[in-house]
């Protein structure tokens, strides 16, 4: 089968979207290439969480170059590399493997996010069990299910999800049933009325749009039943990337398509 | 003035719930030339150290300004539980570094079911990641709709304009309430009632309290870690301790403030630190990126996971013994806000002066 480049694949990309109801939109800043480039000769993709050096190594290791992140590859949303180049811990060291390894990276951020369904929801959904068929209507990432304790449901969570860092606000003892998921930091605030749990990836504690914390400590001490799962925006958005390397691989027959896990993040002390 | 011994002090702040009226009594003594909670304001801006600027952070969220204060508690957060410590300790006025009510916006009512609470969509920035002509002021409740950017990292909240900023509405819920009522919020409603009833003010104090030298918090964890005395040169965020590994330095963390599941680490448990950089509250990716090459640890308050935890897991996987904790936000305003009891026991000696934790927001399913 003759060589495909980066550039190919990301303009089939770019034409399935936009047949799926999701035309590009050049000004986005985080879809783009963020190392090599269209010219690079692809031997193989991976989809991935966030464009660590640990994604990197395991897909070259993997034999696959070009790498699909949905997050950043600098430690800053907008992959401002002067801010990363001021590192002298592991910047340069990431930086010349990517070049040994002719790595090319393409952010799919935006664009997936505009997708229905969007990956990062219907994914998540998946690996922390909730059943599709419980969804309270396609895309409204409401799920009902049959009442429950938010200390069971954490518990199930975790256990389906496997990482040991997933913290949960409540009283454990609540009983719940309305379950809204979030991606990321689009996980939504716990106040809403009509919900009893949030899933989600991640939010400033304090002084964020809504602070969720401090409003299901309260909703405790009230008896109001209320939890705030929070599993980490890794954990909420990478499930989402094994849809989308499902999603290449038929625009891509001509390379191994896979999605890489970016790695646990967190550990937590005893 | 009633001295706080070191016993009560353990009380409120292990215990939690432990009322000492009869040391309260002595303040009600005093009461006569008890200052108001205005007063105390004004004391705290005529000697906090910082220039005063006219935020809208660090002012009055509720109650009257004009109350004569029995009691000062400070506190990481006021939560409806320290709320209710400080009613069974006999303290009326409420010193807090984070929001009451959920937003920094600090509104007493929320903005309405619909349309998201608070502040949300005032003066907050649009989410990123929003395509031309799309929504830009999601509902958090519905943060999720088509083209709000989903999991759009956001930027720190703005500190935002006060001409942005409406005074907050009457408590009436006939007159905040918009045409088709949405069924009154209880969280809000029960707080309300909780600090109506028992005529309670709330002030936060974080934007200028945590821009004194050295920062409180740092000086507030060092002191409830024992590491003050370890603090290298006069610089309150860097410490050389004796060596232990990762994991037994993330476990003294989880100990010695009182946390649950809060304490998240990353890099090898099983490597030795010594070196221990503190970057108290929120911080973003460059000041991470400046610290880390010169200590072993960095223990962080609150920090993004695209920023700084992706780093530090970056550093961890080329093999560099590195390691960096988050310890929280509202942890790590404890110790800050310990630090600001004790300093206004010297500046309001006419009543009671005291810390209560908010205790780690988090618990870890088993």
């Amino acid at each position: 089968m003759r060589a495909i480049t980066a550039g190919e694949v990301v303009n089939r990309i770019k034409a399935v979207m936009a047949v799926q109801g999701v035309p590009w939109n050049d000004a986005s800043t985080r879809d783009r290439f963020k190392f090599g480039g269209p010219d690079t000769v692809v031997t193989g993709i991976a989809t991935t969480f966030m464009g660590t050096f640990e994604a990197i190594s395991k897909a070259s290791a993997l034999g696959l170059n070009l790498i699909i992140p949905h997050e950043d590859t600098y430690w800053n949303d907008p992959d401002n590399t002067v801010i990363a180049e001021a590192d002298t811990l592991v910047y340069k060291t990431k930086v010349d493997f990517m070049t040994k390894h002719d790595i090319a990276i393409f952010r799919i951020h935006d664009h997936m996010h505009r997708q229905r369904p969007d990956f990062t929801f219907s994914g998540t959904a998946r690996e922390i069990g909730l059943d599709p068929l419980t969804e309270t209507a396609p895309n409204s990432h409401r799920f009902v299910i049959p009442e429950t304790t938010l200390g069971e449901l954490a518990a199930r969570v975790k256990k389906v999800r496997g990482d040991e860092a997933i913290r949960v606000v409540g009283d454990p003892g609540a009983k719940v049933s309305r379950i809204a998921t979030g991606a990321g930091m689009a996980t939504p605030a716990v106040n809403a009325g009509t919900v009893d749990v949030v899933i989600g990836g991640e939010q400033r504690e304090i002084d964020g749009t809504f602070d969720s914390p401090e409003y299901a400590m309260d909703a405790a001490t009230l008896g109001v039943p209320k939890g705030w799962i929070v599993i980490g925006h890794n954990m909420s958005e990478e499930s989402g990337m094994q849809e989308m390397a499902e999603w290449l691989r038929p625009i891509v027959p001509e390379v191994r398509v896979q999605h890489v896990r970016a790695g646990v993040v967190y550990w937590a002390p005893k | 003035m009633t001295p706080i011994s070191r016993r009560d002090f353990v009380a409120l702040t292990a215990a939690g719930a432990v009322a000492t009226p009869f040391a309260l009594r002595d303040g009600f003594a005093h009461a006569s030339g008890a200052p108001t909670a205005q007063d105390i304001v004004d004391r705290i801006k005529k000697n906090v150290g910082v220039d005063w600027s006219s935020d809208d952070v660090d002012t009055f969220k509720i109650g009257d300004p004009g109350t004569v204060v029995t009691g000062v508690v400070t506190t990481s957060m006021a939560t409806l539980d320290v709320l209710q410590k400080a009613v069974r300790a006999g303290a009326n006025f409420i010193v807090t570094a984070a929001p009451t009510f959920y937003t920094r916006a600090d509104l007493s009512t929320p903005g309405g079911r619909g349309a998201g609470p608070g502040g949300a969509a005032r003066g907050q920035l649009p989410a990123r990641g929003a395509g031309p002509g799309t929504a830009t002021t999601p509902s958090p409740a519905s943060a999720s709709g088509p083209g709000t950017g989903a999991s759009a990292p956001m930027p720190p909240a703005p500190a935002m304009p006060s001409s942005v900023v409406p005074p907050a509405p009457p408590l009436s819920a006939a007159t905040a309430a918009p045409p088709t009522a949405p069924p009154p919020d209880p969280v809000y409603a029960g707080k309300n009632e909780f600090i109506a009833k028992h005529k309670l003010v709330v002030f936060r104090l974080t934007q200028h309290w945590n821009q004194r030298k050295p920062d409180p918090r740092a000086q507030g964890l060092a002191a409830a870690m024992a590491w003050t005395k370890y603090q290298v040169g006069d610089d309150a965020l860097r410490y050389e301790v004796p060596g232990l590994t990762l994991e037994a330095l993330a476990s003294q963390l989880k100990k010695n403030l009182g946390t649950r599941g809060g304490i998240r680490a990353i890099g090898d448990r099983a490597m030795t630190v010594r070196r221990i950089g503190l970057l108290p509250g929120y911080t973003q990716i460059q000041a991470s990126i400046a610290m880390l090459p010169g200590v072993d640890v960095v223990v962080a308050g609150e920090v993004q996971e695209w920023e700084s935890a992706t780093y530090a897991q970056d550093v961890a996987f080329a093999g560099l013994k590195k390691g960096f904790i988050s310890i929280g936000r509202v942890v790590n305003e404890g110790p800050g806000m310990q630090v600001c009891a004790d300093w206004l026991k010297t500046i309001v000696p006419e009543v009671p002066v005291r810390f209560v934790a908010a205790g780690d927001p988090y618990w870890r399913p088993l």
